[in-house]
């Protein structure tokens, strides 16, 4: 029987990652952000401490944030995914795209896509999030370069921009 | 001189890549036929190999090679050669890699090095260098006596001790004999590990019928490293390619062959396959580098009025197994113990020692950290001893312009005060102290740090003005996230006169790439900076020469700005992709120019003969100012506000300078608050990113950057650098506020909260 | 990590039927966010493992007139965070959610995978275990129902079967004029296990300052989470002023149990014991005071 004879099967599994549809062959051990990585090509979701503690790797499912290196796969099942390379349009960087480069708040850039990601859940969950509340919602991304001064501008320069784009 | 982009606003040319997930690291990179690497790492600190099996490992299915020192007996060292790609004979400290795996996927490599089995005869072991460089201490390296070494570095064989550094001036006996007062005291600062986001990776390739091989890393020096790896491999330089990609963060660990040589093993047994090896984050923390360890004395002479008489330094630096750059940090970065200040009589002995640890090397401030730390903490117990202001004492006994330094280079100190004066205003210094809240009370505390570069070294760099009037600039320097290449980039855009979107820097190729010393030292703005400036002109000139053709004009009468040539009475006017086109649309052509700036030779490094090596092309100030609030019933400490004071030359990207102050303050603030090792019989326990505990966003105090500009004579615009010395001053600003709040004086990092709880406990009323 | 064969169950009963099949040669995953960390540190090695996400009954909270708030072992920690409903009726409960880990956690870690694990640290057992919860435990033979104060048996040990499920968690409604705080000491901002963890709940009368009922658990510094009874019993039915509570919380950092570990000497976690419960304790004093 399979599994305790050592013979593993992969599994077929849908992704839907940014508007796209996939099928992949996965083991079920795999997780979400290796899935995205090695199956998909999604490099811009990043591997840091493959533990859940940095969150280089976060992602979003549902619009909810989520540290994909700690998610077995089969878990992002029917859910939407978000990951940096979906973030812009063809024409047009998101806002916190564009603050994040118009205020400096990228050096080395491994922590950056997950930093974004992160960014966007807390404002589109709350638009008038205060700075000490992105602080706080930023707890569990490591940022060794920046100091995180300059995220946190960024941040809020965006909500700013943010918001007038919403309202339109 | 008119700057577009120097000294202005500029947002950094990476930043797009790296915001849209396009930017390639290490990591990322693919390449047809690609294997993955896993490494056996040793369990014991310290053991002799008696045997390894790996047959079993061969038996996993998509195995492609097993490798152990055996069958790859190289060692490697940029400066003493005593490190093996893998272990050969012994192992020296717990994780030491043993044996590698190359693989189809990397759960079968990783499934195959659980299948090696090795046995050890275990070896006694020794944690402290102290220990270490006692006679009759366990000897880690026996064959240290013939070992290929730097001959700068004075190895003592048949012991632990790789180098010693022996400086005196003056004859201190006298100056304590003048002093009114002689202060003794001990230091220790801890290991603490990079922890860059991207952990160390390597892909690497070696095709035997060409013997090419060939590194995609982010090493930060990539053509040292070709030249370490064509040396002991016995290829020569063209044969070794180093591709640089995007760095996730240096901070020094990143300057000496780590996952690369997990990947140049393999590449030779996997017939022309490349190996990907990917350090897991236990061992980056683990098995990689560290920054170096140090027991210091410091021992100094002062007169009641704070002027410094005499200093006597003994430094004992950890270098853990494997000497990485270790002896040039226990050689030159150990000098700057002394402070940026006068002091007529000085004497240091600097040992470095190895012990069966993790091994230690380049860390930001390249041991100016270290010494900073115990010269900053002893300029307030002197202080508060004699009563006298900390600012002040430091302001009576700081180098004045034209002083000379410990080996007689002419110091020009501009900026150097200035960094002390802003930062101490900006923190509110000599303002009197809030009330007392309850348990909490507040101090301030400051420091000033010294760091020059490593002088002389070479840069070299080619601009090529293509036939659309684009231009490339070819540099070996890496973009290790501090700015590189943006900086560069202005530089270019100014010295040439063209936009700087025109200007591309693609990331270095050393088979293509001129040679630069590397991005280490903060010498990337300065050295590149200049050869690119030298380069630049050379284009300039030529283009300027061919409009005066073109335009059948005088050239001097032509300048070229953002990309417009303009005669002086802005009548004939063309544009650079014009002039291509005139001169080369047809069959193609470009106007290039090759720059090479070495600071060798400069009449300001000129010093005592035989000690000119001590000098530097410039010295970098900055000044730390902090306001801590320190829990007398929980021990924590919080940092309020910290003033961060440097003096850069010229700051060529503002916004940058900023950056790296931000960055640095807060990595110093966690050096000195959070990170430490628990070690077990030389195994680190805490080796997940959970228990080693570097800052978050919860941590911050106000960081105030102050960019101090004293414009350096031969530096590109002015520029001199800040990233290595930004953190030096903050864990002796932060244990002198303390000091200031509690009364408690701290010698020992990491300051933790226990230890300050049981300190306040154990203090006498 | 791995290799295992991966079930997912889209009811109960199957997920019952999976784990007395394969017993404890199985593993049970919701959100994973503690699984998956020690898979990957080789300190479980399951041959099978059953991910029950996707069974979306589990997933719910409602409030029984009688009996109180019911949570199913499914509920992520955000979203108790973030329920404006148990804001209003358990607001103790949002504010343990807010100090778990961080966003990214709480969004996939569950009540149910949180008390499982049961590692000594788990931030929702001594708040839980402070309200007289209960814990639904089901197997195919049938169900029980367990305290969550007899729940937990040691570190990463409960009295959950191999062949049983934890469905649901059973919080009565505190009595009037009750508060309830949290606090865990971190060493540094966020985003940590605790290293120590203190819960109180505090019942006042309604005419007089006296406390007529109060619960303190400590977290972390015992092998499970542990009711601090002695400090309990000099607080209730009396008087409280700051003398009794530093009294109290000296008496509960006396009968807490601290290791020395990495995360800190035993000492000092003993002390952090004494602090966060005077703290706690004061707070949820201050909050009944101002709440009349």
């Amino acid at each position: 029987m399979p599994g305790e004879k050592g013979i593993y099967m992969k599994q077929r599994l849908e992704l839907k990652v940014n508007g796209q549809t996939y099928e992949v062959l996965v083991d079920p051990w795999q997780s979400l952000a290796d899935v995205l990585r090695e199956e998909l090509g999604y490099t811009g979701v990043k591997v840091s401490c493959n533990s859940g503690n940095c969150g280089s790797c976060t992602v979003l499912l549902d619009g909810k944030a989520v540290k994909s290196c700690i998610m077995l796969a089969p878990l992002a099942k029917g859910k939407e995914i978000l990951t940096i390379e979906g973030l812009a349009t063809e024409s047009n960087l998101h806002p916190l795209q564009e603050a994040f480069i118009e205020h400096f708040a990228v050096q080395c850039g491994y922590c950056t896509p997950g930093m974004i990601l992160m960014a966007k859940a807390l404002l589109d969950e709350n638009p008038n999030a205060t700075e000490d509340e992105i602080r706080e919602g930023l707890v569990g991304n490591l940022c060794r370069c920046t100091g995180y001064v300059k995220i946190v501008e960024a941040i809020m320069a965006a909500k700013e921009k943010m918001k007038v784009t919403s309202s339109r | 001189m008119e700057t577009q982009y120097v000294g202005k606003r500029v947002p950094r040319v990476d930043a797009l890549d790296k915001v849209t997930g396009q930017a390639m690291y290490s990591v990322d990179v693919e390449l047809p036929g690609m294997l993955y690497g896993a490494t056996l790492r040793s369990p014991l600190a310290h053991a002799k190999i008696v045997e390894i099996d790996t047959s079993a490992a061969l038996t996993v299915p998509g195995v492609r090679a097993v490798v152990t020192g055996k069958e790859f007996p190289f060692t490697f060292g940029h400066m003493i050669k005593d490190q093996p790609f893998l272990s050969i004979h012994k192992v020296r400290y717990v994780g030491e890699p043993v044996a590698a795996v190359a693989a189809e996927t990397e759960a079968a490599a990783q499934e195959a090095v659980e299948k090696i089995r090795v046995e050890y005869e275990e070896l006694p072991a020794v944690f402290d260098p102290r220990k270490a460089a006692l006679d009759g201490a366990p000897i880690i390296h026996e064959d240290l006596g013939k070992y290929d070494h730097g001959n700068v570095y004075e190895l003592v064989p048949g012991t632990n001790i790789s180098t010693v550094m022996k400086y005196s001036r003056g004859d201190v006996e006298v100056g304590f004999s003048e002093a009114d007062e002689v202060f003794e005291d001990e230091f220790y600062i801890h290991p603490v590990a990079h922890t860059p986001m991207e952990t160390h990776a390597a892909v690497v390739q070696y095709t035997p019928s060409g013997k090419m091989l060939t590194v995609w890393s982010s090493a930060d020096a990539p053509c040292q490293r070709a030249k370490d790896l064509a040396k002991v491999l016995s290829l020569s330089f063209n044969q070794v390619r180093f591709i640089s990609t995007y760095s996730g963060g240096g901070f020094g660990g990143k300057g000496a062959i780590v996952a690369e040589g997990i990947g140049v093993a393999l590449a030779h047994f996997t017939k022309g396959r490349p190996v990907k090896v990917i350090y897991s984050r236990q061992e980056e923390l683990t098995a990689s580098q560290v920054r170096l360890e140090a027991y210091l004395k410091l021992k100094t002479g002062v007169k009641k009025d704070g002027t410094l008489t005499a200093r006597e330094a003994e430094i004992i630096w950890d270098n853990g197994a494997y000497s990485s750059k270790g002896p040039e940090v226990a050689r030159r970065g150990t000098l700057t113990i002394f402070g940026p200040y006068r002091t007529p009589h000085l004497t240091l002995l600097s040992r470095l020692v190895y012990t069966n640890k993790q091994p230690s090397g380049a860390y930001r401030g390249f041991g100016t950290t270290q010494v900073t730390w115990a010269c900053e903490a002893q300029i307030d117990i002197i202080a508060g001893k004699l009563g006298i202001d900390p600012v002040e004492v430091r302001l009576r006994n700081f180098y004045a312009d034209g002083d000379p330094y410990i080996n007689e280079q002419i110091m020009h100190t501009a900026g150097l005060r200035e960094t002390l004066e802003k930062a101490s205003q900006e923190i509110g210094w000599g303002q009197k102290k809030p009330k007392t809240t309850g348990t909490k009370v507040r101090g301030k505390g400051i420091a000033t740090t010294i760091k020059g570069t490593n002088t002389p070294t070479d840069s070299y760099c080619f601009i090529k003005v293509n036939v659309d009037g684009s231009v490339t600039v070819l540099t070996s320097s890496v973009e290790i996230g501090a700015g590189q290449k943006t900086v560069l980039a202005q530089i270019a855009a100014d010295t040439i006169g063209v936009p700087l979107a025109s200007i591309h820097i693609p990331n270095p190729d050393t088979c293509s790439t001129p040679f630069d010393f590397g991005v280490t030292s903060s010498r990337t703005t300065y050295h590149m900076g200049n050869a690119i400036c030298l380069a630049g002109q050379k284009v300039r000139r030529q283009i300027l020469e061919t409009a005066g053709e073109i335009l059948k004009t005088d050239p001097e009468r032509l300048t070229l700005r953002e990309g417009e040539i303009i005669d002086r009475d802005a009548e004939n006017q063309m544009t650079l992709k014009e002039l291509m086109a005139k001169k080369y649309g047809g069959k193609g052509g470009a106007i290039q120019g090759e720059g090479y700036f070495t600071p060798a030779g400069s009449s300001l490094i000129k010093a005592k003969p035989g000690i000119e090596w001590m000098s530097s092309i410039f010295w970098m100030w900055a000044t730390h100012a902090a306001e801590v609030e320190v829990d007398t019933e929980t021990g924590v400490v919080k940092v309020l506000k910290i003033a961060a004071a440097h003096d850069v030359g010229r700051a060529i990207n503002p916004i940058g300078c900023e950056q790296q102050i931000e960055g640095s303050v807060i990595m110093g603030l966690s050096n000195t608050l959070f990170e430490e090792f628990k070690m077990e019989k030389g195994r680190i326990m805490n080796d997940t990113l959970a228990d080693y505990k570097v800052a978050t966003t919860l941590d911050l105090p106000e960081i105030v950057p102050i960019i101090v500009e004293s414009h350096h004579s031969e530096g590109p615009f002015g520029a001199k650098g800040v990233g290595e010395p930004a953190l030096a001053p903050t864990a002796p600003a932060i244990a002198n506020a303390i000091y200031d709040a509690v009364g408690i004086r701290f010698k020992s990092l990491p300051i933790t909260r226990e230890k300050v709880l049981a300190a306040i406990r154990n203090r006498k009323p | 990590m791995g290799p295992f064969e991966y079930f997912e169950p889209e009811t109960v009963e199957e997920a019952l039927s999976l784990l007395r099949k394969y017993s404890d040669t199985a593993k049970v995953c919701a959100g994973g966010t503690d699984l998956v960390v020690r898979m990957r540190k080789h300190l479980v090695n399951p041959q099978f493992v059953i991910g029950i996400a996707g069974i979306r009954e589990l997933d719910y909270f409602r409030f029984e007139d009688d009996e109180g708030l019911r949570v199913g072992c499914l509920t992520n920690i955000r979203t108790i965070e973030r329920s404006p409903q148990l804001q209003e009726r358990y607001t103790m409960l949002p504010q343990v959610a807010r100090q778990f880990g961080s966003i990214a956690i709480r969004n996939v870690a569950t009540i149910g995978g949180n008390l499982c694990n049961a590692l000594p640290s788990a931030d929702m057992a001594p708040m839980l275990i402070a309200l007289s919860a209960k814990a639904k435990l089901v197997s195919i033979d049938g169900e029980r129902i367990v305290p969550l104060e007899d729940f937990f048996t040691g570190p990463g040990k409960t009295v959950l079967r191999a062949d049983e499920l934890l469905v649901e968690v059973r919080v009565p409604t505190p009595p009037p004029h009750t508060s309830g705080v949290y606090q865990k000491y971190t060493t540094r901002g966020g985003e940590e296990l605790a290293v120590v963890g203190v819960a109180t709940l505090v019942t006042w009368g309604s005419k007089d300052e006296r406390c007529t009922d109060v619960r303190i658990v400590l977290g972390t510094v015992v092998p499970a989470p542990m009711r601090a009874k002695e400090a309990e019993a000099i607080l209730k039915g009396k008087r409280i002023d700051d003398e009794l509570i530093e009294k109290a919380a000296q008496i509960a950092a006396d009968e807490s149990r601290p290791r020395d570990s990495i995360r800190g000497s035993a000492d000092y976690r003993r002390e952090m014991v004494r602090i966060i419960t005077r703290d706690v304790l004061r707070q949820a004093f201050e909050r009944t005071q101002s709440a009349r």
